[in-house]
């Protein structure tokens, strides 16, 4: 390791900062979540406070509100509150699970599905409608509605009457409505497809690399899961430019599971999600939920690993990018949109604090409400810790439920051992289900945690691209940064 | 550090009755962060706090049973890991409670919106005392007679806290030995209400402890061991929320 040698710190010079060695320079972060990457000669002049008013490296420091006494509060109240937004609000994300069947079997299944012939999973129409009333409740005016299973196809009438339902309420709740699917499509038609896309239903799916890989861990009887999902994918992005949609903007969204086998196949994984059109991949690791827990020896993998795997993989879609292909790693995205953009885009899982509760509900086929999906994953493997209430409880009751409350407090990385002190918490969050189920407290111990490791990994990576200064890498991921239009998906926006 | 290395004076195990002791100096543990510890092993260990002069010990016994040494050790070294996490935890939310108090009441004041006027109607503005049936807000001293502990019991005072103690119409009986310093009497009063069904209970209190002798047809033991993390459980949600719901 090399150290960078300061000689007396400065106690006056800086504002407070943290910092990381990253890439062979030296990164400091501020509470607003401004950055700068310093060389160790910079960093020691930084630390000792001795760069001269109007030098190049103070402007920069000053620039960024790193130097006490040249801040400027208003711009700095000004990224917080950018920052923060969501904290004016309740969830915006509310997961239905119409049914726990599917057609499907997955080594890693997170949601614990349940066979073809078990119906009383399904939800009623009465829980649907029920389901939606509580929905609608929500203090956002933003609402997104996610089928989700088992596999809702399987239950399509009941998507129907939800979506329809939700339509007919929410004229006169005025939110602004948006619906999203996830579905492994082998059960698509023409005449579901039709209806989603009359409805504006935004569909997404998984698919798990090359055909062998997929069909190996997601198996479907007698067919190929991968053939079913990739014909869908194709059908489906031709009707949305049939109807006039922009297929760099409109195009059904996949998903990776990222398991043992995946790690040697970074690259076809890649190939495979360019090859059907996707403009964005996201290298989900695998999580302790569901079958997966119970398959973890066969699918899990040290974390090193899997950031190998993340590099290559990243690597490689940067090459490609410069040829002119657009496709985006999420996790990247997610973390430039902070890094870079400034701004939070939301997304509940890597959050201060986590949207547990308080940015969505998952709603159980049986009309029980859950803080999150992964507290409902965990409901379904016998630990009910995250169940807040049914669709029966008053709105208000449920968002300040304690367990709601722990979550909001336990994800707040000013109050985490080692999130307090490092250089990524402005762009980061945890999980304290996770947490929970891999280490028996909601707080988790971060050192400990993979999924820690994840997203240290993953910032380190990004920082040491940008610190590298190659601008056509820089230029490429801060284009991921740029929110897609998907004004089309949203009820109240008609084309 | 690792479990294996983790010093001699500082951890005891014992193999026999599946559990592990370790002792905790009390200057660098604040109570807090060992009931946090405490707290998050109660689903997996039968979990015992005492005090030692200037050190608290911490009893853990892993449910599953485990009965070597290697596993008790990696008990007590996940156990020793959560403490320090917890007690540091513990500093900085009290050096960032500002931020937290604001950050926590903006998202669930954002999340809940406004009450109703319905929700207003129902509130309960009175500060009328509840009643108090069973007798749980009374204190132990108020109904248990204090006395001397015995020099029987003096001596006995390192043994496992759920060891057979006495005897009882000639037979044995295991006694709790809740440290008063450590222990909320009333989450105890709490834990013996629930676990009436199960068990017969003689109560009193010595100069240090609130003393349980537990007589049960069946599973003695264990329900000794669960009342002990029940009356520990509802201590430490006393001493979050100020007292026992």
């Amino acid at each position: 390791m090399k150290l960078v040698q300061i000689g007396r710190p400065s106690a006056t010079f800086a504002l407070p900062f943290k910092h990381r060695a990253v890439g062979g320079k030296v990164l400091i972060t501020n509470t607003e979540g401004n950055f700068l990457l310093l060389t160790d000669d910079e960093f020691k002049a930084f630390a000792e406070g001795t760069p001269a008013k109007g030098s190049e490296l103070y402007t920069r420091l000053a620039e960024r509100n790193f130097v006490r006494g040249a801040e400027n509060q208003e711009q700095m109240v000004a990224r917080l509150r950018a920052r923060k937004g969501f904290l004016s609000y309740g969830p915006n994300l509310h997961i239905v699970v119409v049914t726990l069947r599917c057609n499907e079997t997955c080594v890693y299944c997170h949601a614990s599905r349940a066979n073809m012939d078990a119906v009383h999973t399904d939800m009623t129409k009465e829980t649907a409608e029920r389901t939606v009333d509580k929905i609608l409740e929500t203090t956002n005016p933003n609402v997104t509605l996610e089928f989700q299973g088992g596999e809702p196809l399987v239950a399509f009438p009941i998507v129907q009457h939800i979506l329809e339902y939700a339509l007919e309420k929410n004229k006169k709740v005025g939110k602004q409505l948006e619906f999203t699917m996830v579905s492994n499509l082998s059960l698509m038609d023409e005449d579901k497809l039709r209806y989603l896309v009359e409805n504006k239903v935004q569909i997404c799916t998984s698919i798990d690399g090359p055909a062998h890989l997929h069909d190996k861990q997601r198996k479907l009887p007698k067919l190929s899961a991968h053939q079913a999902a990739t014909h869908w994918i194709r059908r489906i992005n031709e009707e949305y430019a049939r109807i006039g949609l922009d297929p760099n903007l409109y195009h059904v969204e996949a998903l990776l599971t990222t398991t043992r086998e995946t790690l040697p196949l970074w690259k076809d994984v890649v190939d495979t999600y360019v090859g059907l059109g996707c403009k964005a991949l996201f290298l989900r690791p695998v999580d302790p939920f569901g079958f997966a827990d119970r398959s973890g020896p066969k699918v899990e993998y040290p974390r090193r690993e899997y950031l190998e795997f993340y590099r290559s993989a990243v690597d490689y879609m940067l090459e490609l990018n410069k040829q002119g292909v657009q496709i985006l790693e999420r996790f990247a995205a997610i973390f430039l949109t902070k890094i870079l953009g400034g701004e939070d885009p939301n997304f509940l899982d890597i959050r201060n604090p986590c949207g547990a509760g308080i940015g969505q509900v998952a709603y159980n086929y049986d009309g029980s409400l859950f803080t999150c999906d992964e507290g409902r994953m965990l409901h379904e493997m016998g630990d009910s810790t995250f169940l807040i209430g049914d669709v029966d409880t008053s709105y208000r009751d449920l968002m300040g439920h304690e367990t709601v409350r722990a979550l909001a407090l336990a994800s707040n990385l000013e109050a985490q051992p080692d999130c307090v002190n490092c250089t990524y918490q402005p762009y980061c969050g945890v999980c304290p289900v996770h947490n929970h189920k891999t280490q028996g407290t909601l707080f988790g111990r971060m050192r400990e945690s993979t999924l820690c490791a994840v997203h240290k990994g993953i910032q380190d990576y990004l920082f040491e691209k940008i610190g590298a200064g190659d601008p056509e890498i820089v230029s490429i991921l801060q284009k991921w940064t740029t929110v897609r239009d998907r004004t089309h998906f949203l009820q109240s926006c008609a084309l | 550090m690792t479990a294996a290395t983790l010093p001699q004076d500082l951890v005891e195990t014992d193999v026999a009755d599946g559990t592990v002791r370790l002792r905790v100096d009390a200057q660098l543990y604040p109570l807090e962060a060992v009931y946090a510890a405490a707290y998050v092993f109660i689903d997996r260990c039968y979990v015992f706090l005492d005090r030692e002069g200037e050190r608290l010990r911490v009893s853990l016994s892993p449910k599953d049973g485990a009965l070597d040494e290697a596993a008790l050790r990696d008990v007590v070294g996940e156990f020793t890991n959560e403490l320090l996490s917890c007690a540091w935890r513990n500093q900085i939310a009290r050096d960032n409670r500002a931020t937290l108090e604001a950050v926590t009441a903006q998202a669930l004041a954002g999340a809940r919106g406004a009450p109703t006027l319905a929700e207003l109607e129902a509130f309960d503005f009175s500060e009328e005392t509840f009643d108090d049936p069973l007798g749980i807000a009374m204190s132990w001293e108020e109904k248990y007679k204090k006395r001397e502990r015995s020099e029987a019991e003096r001596s006995d005072q390192r043994r496992p806290p759920w060891a057979g103690a006495g005897e009882r119409g000639g037979r044995a009986v295991i006694e709790l030995r809740f440290h008063r310093g450590l222990y909320d009497g009333n989450a105890i009063d709490a834990a013996l209400k629930v676990f009436a069904e199960h068990a017969r209970f003689e109560q009193r209190v010595d100069d240090e402890h609130f003393v349980v002798a537990v007589s049960a047809d069946e599973d003695e033991r264990v329900v000794a061991r669960e009342l002990a993390n029940y009356a520990l459980g509802l201590t430490i949600r006393s001493a979050k929320t100020g007292g026992v719901a």
